[in-house]
């Protein structure tokens, strides 16, 4: 399911980042979402980026995500950049990979550079319902974003560093000096999060206390691809946002489903031709079929025994 | 306890072929199904329209939770699911039942309103001072549907409080506090790899505000709703050794419609699971679903009958709907 969104407001919170503010295109209330959760924008058609949600996430108003510019990314940031008030957007749900864990004696973050992100909806999270935590922020020298917000919501529970070194130190003196039952939360640059996992490890942490972002991809819309439907001698465009599952349907070649999520079973198609990106958790590939709901194709086309 | 004709045609007959075998069997939910009676599950919470009983309903759940606080439990870091609940709830009914219930909202603060049962409640969200009771058991109140609120830790569900005042063989004090693979102990499938794990991990994947449904289904000799092991020393006795004097009065199909909501707000999954009872009369009326009812208890494996606890009733019930 997609998203229509508008861009509301655009800002730069500092050199190199850019803020933008989301409405629904249809003016209806935004979806609530767990902290921690990210939008797929669909920056080029059929290409699709996570960008973390930074805002309120209780009945949210608009829709938050600031994005650091990659010059030499493959586009998705200087798209953001350039996005300006009016302009439409195709987005996913919110979805999360990385939300606060409610038993937690005591939330420790660690955010680095743009990974601030998702830190930032944690923070507001454990403010509003009185959660204890704190924050390590690791930011280049001059690029702090949502820096003076953090400030605003943790007061002294927030420290800063710059410099791989101090970093270090930070880490090591949050994961030893943490209460029993403290959960540990990175997000950053991959050499940031492998420092502070590594960190957690080397002081006994058990491995279910420790959270890194991640993305879960079965949802996520995909590149357009054809599907060549063999027994009805038809063919049928997918669109990367649509399903197979739907895209069959709207040709009008029935098919059983059920679950929609690629956990029953019942939509499991014979494959004939072309590679399968698997997505579902019945296993289709070992039977050399696919299921129709979540999974799609690694190429062009996909010859189906349908 | 409802022989309106709207038992008939809003009634979830749980059975959609000649043999039943256990299995996920979820669905999205909200969507209406078409049965040889009618339709039913356009709306996810049962709320029957005039004089069907949902008052009978509310008032028979709310007269249980008052009387035992054990069928009500909440643990301390389920206080933001809860609250989701109450949100996801009462916007629910407000948006399934707009002639009489209503959720205003400004700011933090809500105003929900149930003009049939005289509900006018103003809350701020997250403070519990501003409800007369515990979120969950507010919100539980208004519904014809015992509420689960399974938290998501470690990859994993665990049952982190409920309001469940007509439990099918089951206690909601026992079970607080397990996981799903330790609710699911007594089914048949709950082997690593079975059924259940992969409900769970179906759990697990769906999407903020996402909605399914399935169907449960037993035989009881009476149309006691409250079949829980809290109770069972009032309703055990007269279900062994079996007393059935009229079986097409005192038989009923107890249809558990179960809905499955991933709450928007921290993730948790909302598990209602609303009783429906249709005496074997009633079932007759619709020969269908007679003819169903009695195919499925001739072909059911043994393992399946004596989970759900079928063996003399269902022999009862099969004499009764081939005499």
């Amino acid at each position: 399911m997609t998203l229509e969104l508008q861009v509301d407001a655009v800002s730069e919170p500092c050199p190199g980042y850019r803020s933008v503010a989301f409405t629904l295109a249809d003016g209806g209330p935004p979806p609530a979402y767990p902290p921690g959760s990210h939008l797929g924008l669909e920056w080029a058609p059929g290409r699709w980026n996570a960008y973390s949600l930074t805002g309120p996430s209780i009945a949210p108003e608009r829709l938050h995500i600031t994005v650091a510019l990659r010059p030499r990314g493959s586009g998705g940031s200087r798209w953001v950049h350039r996005l300006r008030p009016g302009d439409r957007v195709r987005s996913t749900m919110p979805r999360n990979g990385f939300a606060p864990v409610e038993t937690a004696r005591r939330h420790l973050l660690v955010a680095g550079g743009i990974g601030v992100t998702p830190v930032l909806s944690h923070v507001r999270w454990h403010s509003f319902w009185g959660n204890p935590f704190s924050v390590l922020y690791v930011h280049r020298p001059g690029a702090a974003p949502h820096r003076d917000e953090l400030r605003a919501l943790c007061g002294d529970r927030l420290s800063t560093v710059t410099g791989r070194r101090a970093a270090r130190a930070e880490i090591h003196r949050m994961v030893t000096t943490a209460p029993f039952g403290s959960h540990l939360y990175s997000c950053g640059p991959p050499g940031l999060t492998a420092v502070t996992e590594r960190a957690a490890r080397d002081a006994h942490w058990v491995a279910a206390r420790i959270h890194s972002e991640r993305f879960d991809r079965r949802r996520e819309p995909g590149r357009p691809f054809r599907a060549v439907l063999r027994r009805s001698g038809r063919t049928v465009d997918v669109g990367a946002g649509e399903s197979l599952l739907d895209a069959v349907a709207r040709i009008g070649v029935a098919t059983p489903s059920l679950c929609r999520s690629g956990v029953c079973g019942e939509c499991l198609t014979p494959v004939g031709h072309g590679a399968v990106e698997h997505r579902d958790t019945v296993h289709a590939a070992r039977e050399g079929r696919i299921a129709l709901c979540v999974s799609r194709a690694a190429g062009p086309t996909l010859e189906l025994d349908l | 306890m409802t022989t309106s004709p709207e038992d008939l045609s809003s009634y979830p007959f749980p059975l959609r072929s000649d043999r039943y075998r256990i299995s996920a069997n979820v669905e999205p939910a909200g969507v209406a199904r078409a049965t040889e009676a009618g339709a039913w599950g356009a709306t996810i919470l049962h709320v029957p329209g005039d004089h069907a009983g949902y008052e009978d309903v509310v008032r028979a759940r709310a007269a249980i939770l008052d009387r035992e606080p054990a069928r009500f439990v909440a643990a301390p870091h389920s206080r933001a699911a809860c609250w989701d609940a109450l949100l996801y709830l009462t916007a629910r009914l407000a948006a399934e039942q707009p002639a009489t219930c209503s959720l205003e909202r400004d700011g933090d603060r809500y105003r929900f309103r149930n003009s049939r049962l005289g509900v006018d409640q103003e809350f701020v969200f997250g403070d519990g001072s501003t409800l007369p009771e515990h979120p969950l058991r507010f919100a539980s109140r208004q519904l014809t549907e015992d509420v689960v609120v399974l938290g998501v830790r470690d990859d994993r569900l665990w049952l982190d409080a409920g309001a469940v005042a007509t439990a099918s063989v089951w206690s909601i004090g026992f079970d607080a506090g397990m996981s799903f693979r330790e609710l699911h102990g007594p089914v048949p499938g709950n082997e690593p790899g079975g059924v259940f794990e992969r409900a769970e991990q179906f759990l697990l994947r769906m999407a903020p505000g996402e909605a399914f449904r399935r169907l449960n289904w037993g035989l009881q000799p009476d149309d006691r709703l409250d079949l829980s092991l809290d109770a069972a020393p009032s309703w055990a006795p007269a279900h062994r050794p079996l007393r059935v004097a009229d079986p097409g009065r005192e038989i009923h199909l107890r249809t558990e419609v179960q809905h499955l909501v991933r709450l928007p707000l921290t993730g948790s999954v909302l598990f209602l699971i609303g009783i429906r009872l249709l005496a074997l009369d009633r079932i007759e009326r619709v020969p269908a679903w007679r003819d169903r009812l009695a195919s499925v208890l001739e072909t059911l494996p043994t393992e399946v009958s004596d989970y759900k606890g079928l063996g003399p009733i269902a022999a009862l019930t099969l004499a009764h709907l081939r005499r």
